[in-house]
């Protein structure tokens, strides 16, 4: 009876585990969502804008697109990294699950540190959130460089969230609280990181190239 | 045989098994890349570097479309294999999918007619 008593016990222990698990992911499924309609207004305010406006500028007049391209495979390449981090703890081959997460840290950092000399470049020129900026004789409005900043600063944002968030996975996982059998933090933050990769894959064609 | 696309905790309940030989990460990197390539590529920007002229581009009207739907098959790309969708359970889906459809939309009908 007692054997029978303690598997019921592991049964039932299992399931709520299980169903924990299964809820954290609906739930960051469920924020992802909510982000979602939080970019599609940004980006659907921004084109409302542009459609209303006299002037706006072609791809690459003022924008760097080469520099952009640069940091839109270098999140794509970090996307690699985090799912393949992921399938490594899933295996439990730790020493290449932690030199992934590490390459997605460095690659993320690179990404914030391009966008921060981006934004320099772009300040020194006249491009800000408040005046029209004049380029090769032509003045555009102060809504152009308004409705950059705001969609690729908030995006900025949320990568730097996700640094933060991959440097505490990263201190977890040298701790050892991360296994092939509970890799749940990792899944998580991998879910994050992907959907900040699907955003600027949408920002980068909508701002940079259309 | 590694095991993969299941729920995270409790290994006894896993769903769906795979080996590493069926994941298609790098393949999907592969096309992510090249698809990027073509989209800047199309619009002429990097023209002046490759030393072709601005000239050779597709025309706004065939181009912004493409590219809108290029930038679209790259996300659904990304959802489907880097966060799994295609394997873990529909709900996922279908939490996810409702606001990308409407965001789509939104998005297409602003441009059109905002």
């Amino acid at each position: 009876m007692a054997t029978v008593k303690q598997l019921s016990n592991t049964l039932h222990d299992t399931t709520e585990v299980v169903a924990g698990g299964e809820n954290m992911k609906l739930g960051m499924w469920l924020f992802l969502a909510s982000e979602v309609m939080f970019f599609t207004s940004l980006i659907g305010g921004s084109l409302t804008i542009r459609r209303v406006s006299a002037r706006w500028p072609e791809p690459g007049t003022i924008l760097n697109v080469p520099l952009t391209s640069l940091n839109t495979f270098i999140l794509i390449v970090s996307s690699v990294t985090v799912v393949m981090a992921l399938a490594n703890i899933q295996e439990g081959n730790i020493r290449r699950f932690h030199m992934f997460l590490i390459a997605t840290l460095v690659l993320g950092l690179t990404f914030l540190g391009i966008q921060a000399v981006e934004y320099t470049k772009l300040l020194g020129e006249g491009l800000n959130m408040r005046d029209a900026i004049t380029h090769g004789g032509i003045a555009y409005p102060a809504t152009y460089g308004s409705t950059f900043f705001i969609q690729t600063g908030f995006h900025g944002m949320h990568v730097f969230a996700g640094v933060i968030w991959l440097s505490i996975v990263l201190f977890k996982s040298y701790k050892g609280v991360y296994t092939p059998e509970d890799y749940l933090g990792v899944e998580l933050f991998g879910l994050y990181w992907h959907f900040v990769d699907l955003v600027w894959i949408l920002l980068f064609t909508i701002v940079y190239l259309i | 045989m590694a095991k993969e696309y299941g729920v995270s905790r409790g290994d006894e309940v896993h769903e769906l098994q795979h080996t590493h030989e069926h994941r298609p990460y790098m393949t999907i990197f592969y096309i992510l890349t090249a698809l990027t390539i073509i989209e800047v590529s199309s619009t002429g920007v990097i023209n002046q570097y490759i030393g072709l002229s601005p000239a050779v581009a597709l025309p706004r009207s065939i181009g912004i479309p493409f590219l809108l739907v290029v930038s679209a098959i790259k996300a659904v790309m990304v959802a489907m294999f880097y966060m799994h969708l295609k394997y873990d359970k529909r709900i996922y889906s279908v939490v996810i999918g409702g606001p990308l459809i409407f965001a789509a939309i939104f998005i297409v009908l602003t441009i059109h007619w905002g």
